[in-house]
């Protein structure tokens, strides 16, 4: 029953706080003389207003909800990964490698380029993680810092590699793509959606349960909540630190590989990073918004998805920039970090 | 302890200055051009560090500083002078910072989620500005009178180049840092991170102080990007910030919330992206090594700095939490 | 009592959230599009980062303006946020009933542009950069060439050479060591720009070492002009990485002034904006009123953004491909050229195309300052507010006297360069792999 009613609370408050954010994205609209009715209209009809759309927003999520969820891990346990972005481009580079250029050598590895993709990705972006949850147990360096410059280390790192070793020769502006057995199936009727959405929703699923029920997810939540407490009841918090980062890398990994491996139709990295730029960090606003719970974070991502989607309507249509959806995120986010919005605003409705 | 290292690091810098010179890469242009780097990122960090030191954590600094670039062009276009044009966006961030304050103190907002929010926020309310505001999409050059100049000192054959903003981000590094230690303002700062419940029962609202900084942070972000925007590039590009208020953040932590200490790994931070962008174009070096991973040096040089010279830091213990009137 | 009167209120606001919600989505959906105007329509959609490089993308946009204002038609823009946009972006432009012309600006939408295409026979397309007729020889090849797409390709190698040709000339006028080049991201295209510049700056040397061997005989000796460096240190380049990052540029540039390159040629987009701050600096110093040193603009004239140190700029009319296209559409002849051509439209120095001229590169003159010129201050009176620099006509005047300070054999060259590209009489390399960038790098530094 207490359950029960926590959770009810934390869905009104991110519904109000979804309110609150369209309100005034509504007010900065109408005041550069722009109809925010028309704008919310096509923003939504095009992110959810069709199947073909919905699929599409499927389609977009499904990275997102990865990195929102490698980034709520780590949030829960007290620590910013800011680092998912940089391990997902290892991981996009992880799938390239496993499920492209390992499946050409040995061509008898063939069947099992998807899985050879995926475990390369997250190993990659486990690999990516561990140097900053290194530094932060054993030299105090704090996450912040370390995440971001590898961030960067990892774009110049990936474009080299790119551009280098593993350039497509035919088209020198990719990478090479994956085979075709290390390639989602499209899902039809759609240009964007493919089954790689199951591998992520499968894994919100699973971190989902290693919080709530192992005794890993339990010290991840006592050291995030209360580092003095966890100390005390014994809990080495330097593993933790450690596994708690490793963990967000392989699914920031995942998450960058499910980008290649899930994403017609060139099925490879772009020279320019386009394809993979800004997954990181788009996730962290989906975990944000998703308040860190794996399984809201699904939700979010969808949502989010769909704001990404629809706002390409919302330029051509109602003339408002495109770029604005991502004002609205913003404002949402906002409003979402006051914690008793609803609370206050209810006092306000009582009188 | 920490003049002897001080004291290592000056030597060590001269003597790479030399092997620049050696090298036949002017150490003078490379400092002004280090100089004029670090000035946005001095500037949104020793805001940030004053936040922090009273307990709250604003990580939008990015976006206050993409956003005091655009409204600074904004705001000196409307007034017909550049230095109208940094107040204005100095104003901007300082409203921004001051927001985020209310939110966090009244609000008892989750800081890294208000400010992740105001980056967000900020990289499409920028694009949008600019086009519902000028037609232009992605851009703005503003017309050379309302800019900001820069001055240009000729030595002998060289001529250096600084403004006087610069001046400003070094003088307010020790100003602060002076503030923080010897006056009552910077006690009571520093209470209201470490130990709000003692200034509260002292009398001093800690919801003010913890407003104020947030406002002066957001002002110094908001300033940076001004000048980013009206005296270094003169113009303003959607992405101007370029992830750039994120290595400030780095700079503040990094630094431990030290202004001085802050302000000098911005400068580490310009120093070596000059250096490393003069590498890439040098033709001996270019053979050599291929150019990303030249371009990977100063975020290495920086990781390398603080993990083998600072390591632990602490930070206030009530950083990032609403205080909580009893 | 205060906290069941809580609860209850956070239940009814749900619900009625939820009611809202619900309701509005059913009217959507139950609705289909509205809003759709009856005007025919071109719809451009651009490339990540879409509009405000003053260059590329703003050119396509520029094309696509001007064909709706001579033929009565609306403008649909798309902007492509991630490269996942693409297909969604062309099919949004392909479903709408009104749009006769979907064009893609960019060489990354090839792929999405091809499926696309196939898949509405009865939308005309057309790509800038593109490869896209290239991707349907090889996924549906029984439908190649398809009718209703062309690939809009520019030689800017060519242009790029005379352009390098330019640069190193005035390095050997005026007794330079270097000349310069920042580029962005290393793709493809990119390395037509780079070793086309290399490429004309050799044979402008091997030109003034034939047209004037004393002059070249005593300026050799020298040891600052650039006659005398090695092949491979002539031109200072680098890769930057981005397309945004300005202060990148600006360090880049700054570096290459600072080692005396007497142009810098700009293949990054906004970051121009960093290369003339590195330049000014230099101005402001010496006091100078024009260069050298210069820059070197790209894709758009920008000669007019910092007047009397933009020495010319390398001009690729995407504006003009676009409003081909257009023509073509307009005037029902699409399909006979898309197929007299193989669905390719390559515009370079002196194409023609169906017995019209269709120059795509150009090194920028005067005439197309002005043009420039005027579009600023259409610009102005539309927004309000001031675009130019300065009064149209000190631009004018001071581009102008920055041209004629600058010896008349440097401009000879050039035009004799741009003859013999015409005339086919040299061939400007045109990179297509690693390998082949490789060679030249190894030739020409």
């Amino acid at each position: 029953m207490q359950k029960f009613n926590l959770d009810v609370r934390g869905v009104a408050e991110t519904l109000i706080a979804l309110l609150a954010g369209l309100l005034a994205s509504s007010i900065l609209i109408l005041s550069y003389g722009y109809d925010p009715i028309k704008a919310f209209y096509w923003l939504f009809y095009g992110g959810f207003g069709s199947l073909e759309s919905i699929l599409d927003t499927l389609g977009y999520a499904t990275p997102l909800m990865l990195t929102g969820i490698a980034f709520g891990l780590c949030f829960k346990g007290g620590m910013f990964n800011v680092g998912v972005e940089g391990q997902a481009y290892m991981g996009a580079i992880g799938a390239i490698i496993f499920g492209g250029l390992v499946p050409r050598l040995l061509p008898f590895l063939s069947p099992f380029s998807l899985i050879l993709a995926l475990a390369g990705s997250m190993l990659l972006g486990l690999a990516w993680a561990l140097p900053p949850a290194l530094l932060k147990a054993y030299r105090g360096v704090h996450e912040v810092i370390s995440t971001i410059m590898f961030n960067w280390i990892a774009y110049n790192f990936v474009m080299f590699l790119v551009r280098g070793p593993l350039v497509n020769p035919s088209r020198p502006e990719m990478s090479l793509p994956v085979v075709e057995n290390a390639r989602f199936s499209v899902v039809p009727g759609s240009a964007v959606l493919t089954t790689a959405i199951l591998a992520s929703i499968f894994s919100a699923v699973l971190i989902h349960l290693l919080l709530t029920l192992t005794r890993l997810g339990f010290e991840i939540r006592i050291t995030g909540s209360n580092i003095d407490a966890a100390k005390y009841s014994g809990i080495n918090y330097k593993n933790i630190v450690i596994t708690s980062f490793l963990l967000s890398g392989a699914l920031s990994g995942l998450a960058g590989g499910l980008v290649i491996t899930g994403r017609p139709p060139v099925w490879a990295l772009y020279g320019t990073l386009g394809n993979i730029m800004n997954v990181g960090f788009d996730g962290m606003g989906v975990a944000l918004i998703g308040r860190n719970h794996p399984l809201a974070t699904i939700l979010s991502g969808i949502f989010i998805g769909g704001l990404w989607n629809g706002s390409r309507l919302m330029e051509p249509y109602s003339g408002v920039s495109s770029e604005l959806s991502r004002a609205i995120i913003g404002l949402i986010v906002i409003a979402l970090s006051i914690p008793e919005l609803s609370k206050r605003l209810s006092r306000i409705l009582q009188g | 302890m920490i003049k002897k290292s001080l004291v290592i690091t000056i030597v060590v810098f001269v003597a790479f200055l030399f092997l620049l010179e050696y090298a036949g890469i002017s150490s003078l242009k490379i400092i002004d051009t280090a100089l004029l780097a670090m000035t946005p990122l001095a500037l949104a960090a020793i805001g940030e560090v004053i936040n922090e030191k009273a307990g709250v954590t604003n990580i939008g600094l990015d976006g206050i500083l993409l956003i005091g670039a655009t409204l600074g062009v904004y705001g000196a276009e409307l007034a017909g002078n550049g230095y109208i044009g940094l107040l204005f966006g100095a104003l901007a961030g300082a409203l921004i910072g001051f927001i985020h304050g209310v939110l966090s103190t009244y609000g008892r907002a989750d800081q890294v989620v208000a400010s992740m929010g105001i980056n967000i926020f900020a990289y499409g309310f920028v694009p949008y500005f600019l086009m519902a505001v000028w037609h232009m999409p992605g851009i703005r050059v503003p017309p050379k009178e309302v800019l900001v100049q820069l001055w240009n000192v000729p030595l002998g054959n060289f001529y250096f180049v600084f403004s006087e903003l610069t001046i400003l981000a070094l003088l307010l590094a020790f100003v602060f840092n002076w503030l923080l230690q010897k006056t009552a303002l910077g006690l009571w700062i520093r209470a209201a991170g470490e130990s709000p419940e003692a200034i509260d029962a002292a009398g001093i609202d800690v919801h003010r102080v913890r407003i104020l900084t947030a406002t002066i942070g957001g002002l110094l972000a908001g300033l940076g990007g001004a000048f980013m925007s009206l005296v270094w590039f003169k113009g303003v590009v959607k992405e101007i910030s370029a992830g750039r208020g994120f290595i400030a953040l780095a700079c503040v932590v990094a630094s431990g919330l030290d202004p001085i200490l802050a302000t000098g790994f911005a400068f580490l931070f310009g120093f070596s992206e000059a250096v490393a962008y003069t590498f890439a174009v040098t033709p001996g070096i270019k053979e050599a090594i291929p150019y990303y991973f030249v371009f990977m040096i100063p975020y290495i040089v920086t990781l390398v700095v603080v993990a083998v010279m600072i390591g632990k830091r602490r930070f206030p213990r009530a950083l990032g939490v609403p205080y909580k009137k009893e | 009592m205060k906290k069941r009167n809580g609860i209850k209120t956070i239940y009814a606001i749900i619900i009625l959230v939820i009611i809202v919600v619900a309701g509005l989505a059913a009217y959507i959906l139950t609705q289909g599009p509205a809003g759709v105007t009856a005007k025919p329509k071109i719809a451009v959609v651009s490339d990540i980062g879409g509009r405000g490089d003053l260059s590329f993308n703003d050119m396509g946009f520029k094309g696509a303006e001007e064909a709706a204002r001579d033929f009565g038609w609306d403008i649909m823009e798309l902007i492509s946020k991630t490269e996942a946009d693409y297909i969604p972006n062309l099919e949004t432009a392909a479903k709408d009933p009104n749009t006769k012309l979907i064009v893609g600006v960019g060489f990354l939408l090839s792929e999405a542009l091809a499926q696309v295409a196939v898949k509405y026979p009865d939308k005309y397309f057309a790509g800038i950069d593109t490869y896209a007729q290239d991707v349907v020889k090889q996924k549906y090849p029984d439908k190649y060439p398809l009718p209703n797409l062309i690939d809009i390709k520019f030689e800017e190698h060519k242009g790029s050479a005379l352009v390098g040709a330019l640069a190193c000339l005035l390095a050997v006028n005026y007794d330079y060591p270097h000349v310069g080049m920042v580029l962005g991201i290393e793709i493809p295209v990119l390395w037509k720009f780079e070793i086309g510049y290399k490429w004309g700056c050799n044979w402008a040397i091997e030109w003034y070492k034939q047209k004037f061997p004393d002059q070249y005989a005593s300026k050799i000796k020298n040891p600052d002009n650039i006659l005398a460096q090695p092949v491979k240190e002539r031109v200072l380049w680098t890769y930057t990485g981005t397309f945004s990052d300005i202060t990148k540029g600006y360090e880049a540039a700054k570096a290459m002034y600072a080692k005396k390159a007497v142009a810098v040629y700009n293949v990054a987009g906004p970051l121009g904006l960093g290369i003339n701050q590195a330049l000014d600096e230099i101005a402001k110093a010496r006091g100078l009123n024009m260069g050298p040193p210069f820059w070197i603009g790209v894709d758009a004239d920008q000669d007019w953004i910092n007047p009397g140190f933009v020495i010319a700029s390398m001009m690729k009319r995407v504006d003009k491909g676009v409003y081909y296209a257009a023509y073509l559409v307009q005037k029902g002849k699409f399909k006979d050229i898309a197929m007299k051509n193989n669905g390719i439209l390559l515009l370079g120095v002196g194409t023609k195309v169906d017995g019209e001229s269709m120059e795509g590169i150009s090194v920028s003159t005067l005439n197309d300052l002005d043009e420039f010129i005027k579009m600023g201050q259409a610009a102005e009176q539309y927004v309000g507010k001031k675009v130019l620099p300065m009064d149209p006509e000190q631009i004018r005047a001071k581009v102008k006297a920055m041209r004629d300070s600058v010896p008349q054999w440097v401009w000879q060259a050039v035009s004799e360069l741009e003859a013999q590209i015409r005339e086919g009489k040299v061939q400007v390399p045109l990179p297509q792999t690693e390998s082949d960038v490789k060679g030249w790098r190894e030739q020409l530094g």
